[in-house]
C-alpha cells in the first residue's frame, strides 16, 4: 500500500512536470468520458433503471396485433376475457387516457385524465399519500364519481391544501369527489394529471351497448410470482385458440410485453446507437492518449532502465506507468464529470418529449460510478501500450542509447497501428452521422402536404355535455370570432389535425362495387381510411390544394348534403384509371343504414401522422355533426401566427369561458416537435463525428509532427546528400497518408458491418448509401492530408547544417 | 564470488553473428576491487551488464555467490540482482523527478524494505555520505561530483555485497574523480567488491588486478603496477 501511494505521489509529480501533455491528455480524455457520462446517464435513467414500482419485472402492457403492427390499443372485451380467463397474471387492469376539463376554483384548465379500473393502482402498488383507491363500487357504469389528483395538480391547482379530500370538483360539467391523492414520487409512463374511474361494465350485457361489443383500452397486467413473461404469452395463445370461432381472423393476437420495454422500445435502439458512438470517441480518445504516451516513454526509456538497473521489477515499472496513466484518466474523468453535469442538463432541453420521462435524468451515484470505472478502465487502456512497451524493454540496450533518440521500430509501428484505428473509428462515425444527415435532411424535403408557414393551431376538447347544435354552434361561432381577428386570413376547425395523435379509421364501400361483408372478412381484406371532419374553410386555411373537383361549401356542412372529399391517395387506390369526383361511397363504421355520399372534390395528400408516415387513404366530411374527440382549430395569419396567440386565447374565454384550450402552437412547432427525436438523434451523432474526426486529426498531425522531429537527422541527411524539399514534403506526406487510408479501407469495412444498426433510424437513405461512403471517406482524407501537411512542410524547410548537429 | 566460464556473447546480423564477447573466463573473489580497461567496442561494459544480471542474453556459465546464473530464469536473475548489485553509471543517471532522498529511497522500495526502516537507512547514508543537507534537491540542483556521489549513495544504500561502476568518473573532472575512486576504495575496505570499467589509468590503478579486454576476448590481467604509467 505504501509502495502504490508512493507511484501515486511519483505519478502526479510526473505529470505535473510535464503541463503540456498533462493538459492535452486530461482535455482529450474529458472530451470521451464526459460524453459517454452524458449518455449514460441517459441510458441509466430510461433503459436501465427499473420502473418505480414494486417487483417492477412483474408488469406487463397487454398489447393486441390488429393489421400487422402490434398495439396498446386492445378491445374492452379481449381485457375482459384475459382477466376473467388467465391463471398467470395475478391482476390484469384496464385504462384509458383522455383530457378533461376542470372548472371551478379559478381558470378552466385542460387536465390529461386516466380513467382506469379500480385494479390500477393496487396492480402497481401505488397506495395513494392522502386518502384511498377506488372502491369497486365506485368503478362501475352508474357508480358514485371519484378521483384521484396526482400530486403535481394537488399543488399547481389547489395549492397542496389538505382539505382538497372529500372536496367535489367540476370535470366536464359533472362533479366529482377527491378520494386520495397520489404521492409525489408516483409517475406513469403516461402523463396523467388526474385520475378516474373506468367504470367499464364487464359483463356481456355492460360490454354490449358499446356497439360492437368493445371499446378499445389499454391494459396492463402483473404476472403471478414464479410465472414469466413467455409462459403468461403461452397461455394466452393456448386461450385465444380455445375461443377460436369463425370469426377468428378478425380478431387482433393478444401478445405481452414487459411494461419496461414498452416505456423504452421506442427510444432503445437510438439510445444504444448513441452509446456505441461515444464508446467509439472514447476509443479514438484513449488511442490519442496512448500515442501521447508512447512518444513521453520514449524520452523515458532511460529511466525505466535505470529504475530496473536499480532493481525495480517490471511489474513495479509497469505499475508505476499505469497509476500515472490512471491518474490521468481520473483527472480526465473528473473533467468529463463536469462536461457531463452540462450535457445531461442541455440533453434535457433539446430532447423535449423525445426521451420517456419516467425518471429524472441525471447524475446519481450508478453515473458517477460508470464514470469512475470508465476513467479507471479508460486509463488502464491508453496506458497499456507504454506499459507493454516497459514490460518488453531491454534494460541493457537502454542503458547504452544514452542521448540517441527514439529509433524504436516496435514502437513506431505501434503508433501507426493506434493512428489506424484512430482514422478507422472516426470513419466507422463519420459515415453514422453522415447517414443520419442525410436521412434528416431527405425527410426535411418531404412535403407535408399542407403549408406550415403562418398557422396558428390549438386544441379543446367539448366537456361532452353538449348536444351536437351545441357543438356545432359551438365551433361556427369560434370560428366566425376568430376570422374576425386582424390579420386572419382563414380558420378552420377539424377533428383530425395532421401531426396529432387522433384519426378516427373506417373503411368505405364503393357504390356499384360488391358490399362489404365483415363476417367474412379477413384482416388485410379491406384497405383502412382515414375520416377526418372538417369545416368548410379548412382546406384553404391548411393551404391543401383541391386538385380535381371542389372544396367544400357552406351547402356542404348540413346534411344530407352527402358531399365528401378524398385525397390522391384514395383517388389512386379506389379508382386507379378515373377520377373520384362524382362517384358515391359509404363510410362504416356508422349507422346500420350509412347513406351513400358524393365525392365532390380531390385534394393533395397529407401526411397525417408526420413527415416519415405513410399517406393513407382519406375522406374528409363536413359534416360537424359527426366530430369527435377533440377539436383542432387552424388560423391562418398574414403575419407572424405567434403574435395572435394572446387574441386567440381572449376569444375562446368570450365564446365559451368554462373551456380550456391546449396545445397552442404554430404549425412550425408542431411539425419541429414530430421530428425531435431525429434531429436530436442526427445533432449528437453529428457531434461526436465532429469530436472523432478532431481527435484522429490531432492524432494523425501529433505522430507526423513526432515522426519529423525523430527524423529530423535524416531529413537534413537527405537534403545534404540533395533531395529537394518538393521530394522531402511528398516522403512525409506519403508517410502519413499511407496510415490514413490503411485505417480508412478497415473503417469502410467497419462501417458497412455497422451501418445496419442505423437502419431503423434512417429515413429513404440506404445503410450503404454509396455518396455518403465516398464523400464521407474524401472528407476525411482531406482533412488527413492537411494535418500531414502541416508536418510535412516543417521537414520540407529542415536546415541540413542545423540538422546535422541535432542531437 | 563471481565465476566466469566460457561467457560469449554475441548479435545476429544479416551478415551472421557478431561476437561482443568471446570465451571469457573469470574468477573474482569477495572482496576484490576489479578494474576492467579496454578501448572502444571491446566489449567493457556489456561484460558488466552480464555480471550485474542486466543482460540475460548470453551463453557460458556464470556463478555469483555459489548461485548459478546460467541456469536461473530472468525473474530470479532480478532477485539475485536486488540480493548483491549496486550499480553506478558514468552519466549518473539519476531520477531528475525525485529528490536526493527520494533517489536513494527507491532502491530499498524495490526491495520491499519496510518504510520505517528504509527512512532509517536513508538518513544514515545521506549522512554516511555527507549529503544529508541536499536530501530536499532535485539531480539538476547538483554539480556533476554531487550528482555522482549520490548516484554512488545509491548504489550502496541496498547494501550490496558487489558493486559494478561503468566508467565513475567518465563525466567529471580530476579532482572530482579521485574523491569518488578514494570512496570506492573505503566502499571495498568496508567488504564491498567492486568492478569498475574504466579508461583512466589514474583510476584504474585502485584496482588489485585489471582485466584488459579486446575486440570481446580477454587481453590479458596485469596489476597496477605493470600499468604503462604507473600512475600511482
Amino acid at each position: 500500500m505504501t509502495t502504490l501511494w508512493q507511484d501515486v505521489r511519483y505519478g502526479l509529480r510526473m505529470l505535473a512536470r510535464s503541463p503540456g501533455f498533462t493538459a492535452v491528455a486530461v482535455l482529450t480524455l474529458a472530451l470521451g468520458i464526459g460524453a459517454n457520462t452524458t449518455i449514460f446517464s441517459v441510458v441509466n435513467a430510461v433503459l436501465l433503471r427499473p420502473l418505480p414500482y414494486p417487483e417492477p419485472d412483474q408488469l406487463v402492457q397487454l398489447r393486441a396485433d390488429w393489421s400487422g403492427s402490434p398495439s396498446t390499443a386492445i378491445g374492452s372485451s379481449t381485457f375482459v376475457g384475459v382477466k376473467a380467463q388467465s391463471q398467470s397474471l395475478a391482476r390484469v387492469a384496464a385504462y384509458s387516457g383522455g383530457d378533461m376539463t376542470l372548472t371551478g376554483a379559478g381558470s378552466a384548465q385542460q387536465v390529461v385524465t386516466g380513467a382506469v379500473t379500480a385494479d390500477f393502482f393496487p396492480l402497481l402498488g401505488v397506495q395513494p399519500a392522502w386518502g384511498r383507491n377506488f372502491t369497486r363500487e365506485e368503478d362501475t357504469p352508474n357508480g358514485p364519481k371519484a378521483a384521484i389528483l396526482g400530486h403535481g395538480l394537488w399543488q399547481s391547482r389547489f395549492g397542496g391544501a389538505a382539505d382538497v379530500l372529500g372536496r367535489t370538483i367540476t370535470l366536464n360539467e359533472q362533479s366529482y369527489t377527491v378520494v386520495g391523492i397520489l404521492p409525489a414520487r408516483f409517475q406513469y409512463p403516461e402523463p396523467f394529471q388526474l385520475w378516474i374511474p373506468l367504470a367499464l361494465g364487464e359483463t356481456s350485457a355492460a360490454l354490449a351497448q358499446y356497439g360492437e361489443g368493445m371499446i378499445l383500452l389499454k391494459a396492463i397486467a402483473r404476472l403471478k410470482p414464479g410465472v414469466t413473461l413467455s409462459q403468461a404469452q403461452a397461455e394466452l395463445r393456448t386461450m385465444a385458440q380455445r375461443e377460436q370461432s369463425p370469426r377468428t381472423d378478425e380478431a387482433p393476437v393478444v401478445s405481452l410485453v414487459t411494461l419496461h420495454e414498452q416505456v423504452v422500445g421506442e427510444v432503445k435502439g437510438a439510445l444504444l446507437v448513441l452509446l456505441g458512438a461515444v464508446a467509439l470517441v472514447l476509443l479514438i480518445a484513449c488511442a490519442n492518449v496512448a500515442n501521447l504516451q508512447l512518444a513521453r516513454a520514449a524520452t523515458r526509456q532511460r529511466e525505466m532502465a535505470v529504475r530496473a538497473a536499480l532493481g525495480a521489477a517490471r511489474w513495479r515499472i509497469v505499475r508505476g506507468l499505469l497509476t500515472e496513466s490512471v491518474l490521468l484518466s481520473l483527472a480526465g474523468g473528473g473533467l468529463g464529470l463536469l462536461l457531463a453535469f452540462w450535457g445531461v442538463r442541455a440533453l434535457g432541453q433539446w430532447s423535449g418529449a423525445s426521451l420517456p420521462s419516467m425518471h429524472e435524468n441525471g447524475i446519481d451515484a450508478w453515473v458517477l460510478a460508470f464514470t469512475l470505472g470508465v476513467s479507471v478502465i479508460t486509463g488502464l487502456a491508453f496506458g497499456l501500450a507504454p506499459a507493454v512497451q516497459a514490460w518488453r524493454a531491454d534494460v541493457n540496450a537502454a542503458l547504452k542509447e544514452e542521448a540517441r533518440g527514439d529509433t524504436d521500430g516496435h514502437r513506431n509501428r505501434l503508433r501507426h497501428l493506434l493512428v489506424v484505428s484512430e482514422v478507422a473509428l472516426a470513419l466507422v462515425l463519420l459515415i453514422g452521422a453522415g447517414l443520419l444527415i442525410k436521412s434528416f435532411s431527405r425527410l426535411m424535403e418531404v412535403h407535408p402536404g399542407f403549408r406550415t408557414a403562418g398557422v396558428l393551431t390549438f386544441q379543446v376538447t367539448l366537456t361532452g355535455g353538449e348536444s351536437s347544435p351545441q357543438k356545432v354552434h359551438f365551433v361556427e361561432q369560434l370560428v366566425e370570432r376568430l376570422k374576425a381577428l386582424p390579420g386572419v386570413q382563414a380558420v378552420a376547425a377539424t377533428d383530425s389535425l395532421p401531426l396529432t395523435d387522433f384519426s378516427r379509421i373506417g373503411v368505405a364501400e364503393i357504390e356499384g362495387r360488391p358490399p362489404i361483408d365483415f363476417s367474412k372478412v379477413k384482416r388485410g381484406e379491406v384497405t383502412p381510411v382515414s375520416r377526418p371532419t372538417v369545416t368548410r374553410d379548412y382546406f384553404h386555411a391548411m393551404g391543401i390544394s383541391v386538385k380535381n373537383g371542389r372544396a367544400f361549401t357552406s351547402q356542404d356542412a348540413r346534411p344530407p348534403a352527402g358531399s365528401l372529399i378524398v385525397n390522391e391517395t384514395f383517388e389512386k387506390h379506389f379508382f386507379p384509371a378515373e377520377s373520384a369526383v362524382g362517384k358515391r361511397i359509404r363510410l362504416m363504421p356508422g349507422p346500420a343504414e350509412a347513406r351513400w355520399q358524393t365525392v365532390v372534390g380531390v385534394v393533395s395528400d397529407v401526411r397525417q401522422s408526420g413527415l416519415a408516415g405513410d399517406v393513407t387513404p382519406e375522406v374528409y366530411s363536413p359534416e360537424l355533426e359527426d366530430m369527435e374527440g377533440a377539436l383542432s382549430f387552424v388560423v391562418r395569419v398574414t403575419g407572424e401566427p405567434a403574435g395572435l396567440i394572446s387574441a386567440v386565447r381572449a376569444v375562446v374565454a368570450e365564446v365559451e369561458p368554462n373551456q380550456a384550450l391546449y396545445n397552442l402552437m404554430t404549425m412550425e412547432q408542431r411539425l419541429a416537435n414530430t421530428t425531435t427525436s431525429r434531429r436530436l438523434n442526427t445533432v449528437l451523432l453529428g457531434s461526436f463525428a465532429a469530436v472523432a474526426l478532431l481527435l484522429a486529426v490531432v492524432g494523425i498531425y501529433g505522430v507526423m509532427s513526432y515522426a519529423v522531429t525523430q527524423r529530423t537527422r535524416e531529413i537534413g541527411m537527405r537534403m545534404a546528400l540533395g533531395a529537394q524539399p518538393g521530394t522531402v514534403m511528398r516522403f512525409v506526406m506519403w508517410q502519413g497518408m499511407r496510415v490514413v487510408l490503411i485505417g480508412a479501407g478497415i473503417g469502410l469495412g467497419g462501417a458497412l458491418a455497422l451501418a445496419r444498426v442505423l437502419r431503423n433510424l434512417l429515413f429513404e437513405v440506404a445503410p450503404t448509401d454509396p455518396a455518403t461512403f465516398v464523400c464521407v471517406t474524401l472528407l476525411l482524407s482531406a482533412v488527413a492530408l492537411l494535418a500531414c501537411y502541416v508536418p510535412a512542410r516543417r521537414a520540407a524547410k529542415v536546415d541540413p547544417m542545423v540538422a546535422l548537429r541535432y542531437e | 564470488m563471481i565465476t566466469l566460464k566460457n561467457v560469449e556473447k554475441c548479435y545476429k546480423t544479416k551478415a551472421g553473428f557478431t561476437y561482443v564477447l568471446r570465451q571469457i573466463n573469470l574468477q573474482i573473489a569477495e572482496g576484490e576491487f576489479i578494474t576492467i580497461m579496454g578501448p572502444s567496442a571491446a566489449g567493457k561494459s556489456t561484460l558488466l551488464n552480464i555480471v550485474g544480471m542486466l543482460d540475460h542474453d548470453w551463453e557460458g556459465e556464470y556463478t555469483l555467490a555459489g548461485q548459478a546464473v546460467h541456469t536461473l530464469k530472468p525473474k530470479q536473475r532480478q532477485a539475485l540482482n536486488r540480493q548483491y548489485v549496486g550499480f553506478v553509471f558514468q552519466a549518473f543517471n539519476l531520477l531528475d523527478s525525485l529528490t536526493v532522498y527520494e533517489n536513494l529511497d527507491v532502491p530499498l522500495s524495490y526491495r520491499n524494505v519496510k518504510t520505517s526502516q528504509r527512512a532509517a537507512i536513508v538518513c544514515d547514508t545521506l549522512d554516511r555520505f555527507g549529503i544529508v543537507g541536499k536530501k530536499d534537491l532535485y539531480p539538476s540542483q547538483l554539480s556533476g561530483g554531487q550528482q555522482q556521489l549520490v548516484a554512488i549513495a545509491r548504489a550502496v544504500v541496498a547494501n550490496p555485497k558487489l558493486i559494478l561502476a561503468d566508467e565513475p568518473t567518465g563525466n567529471l573532472h580530476s579532482t572530482q574523480g579521485r574523491e569518488i575512486m578514494k570512496l570506492f576504495k573505503k566502499l571495498n575496505e568496508e567488504g564491498a567488491t567492486i568492478i569498475q570499467v574504466t579508461h583512466n589509468e589514474e583510476y584504474a590503478a585502485y584496482g588489485r588486478r585489471i582485466i584488459q579486454l579486446k575486440d570481446g576476448w580477454m587481453d590479458g590481467e596485469i596489476t597496477p603496477d605493470q600499468l604503462p604509467g604507473k600512475a600511482r
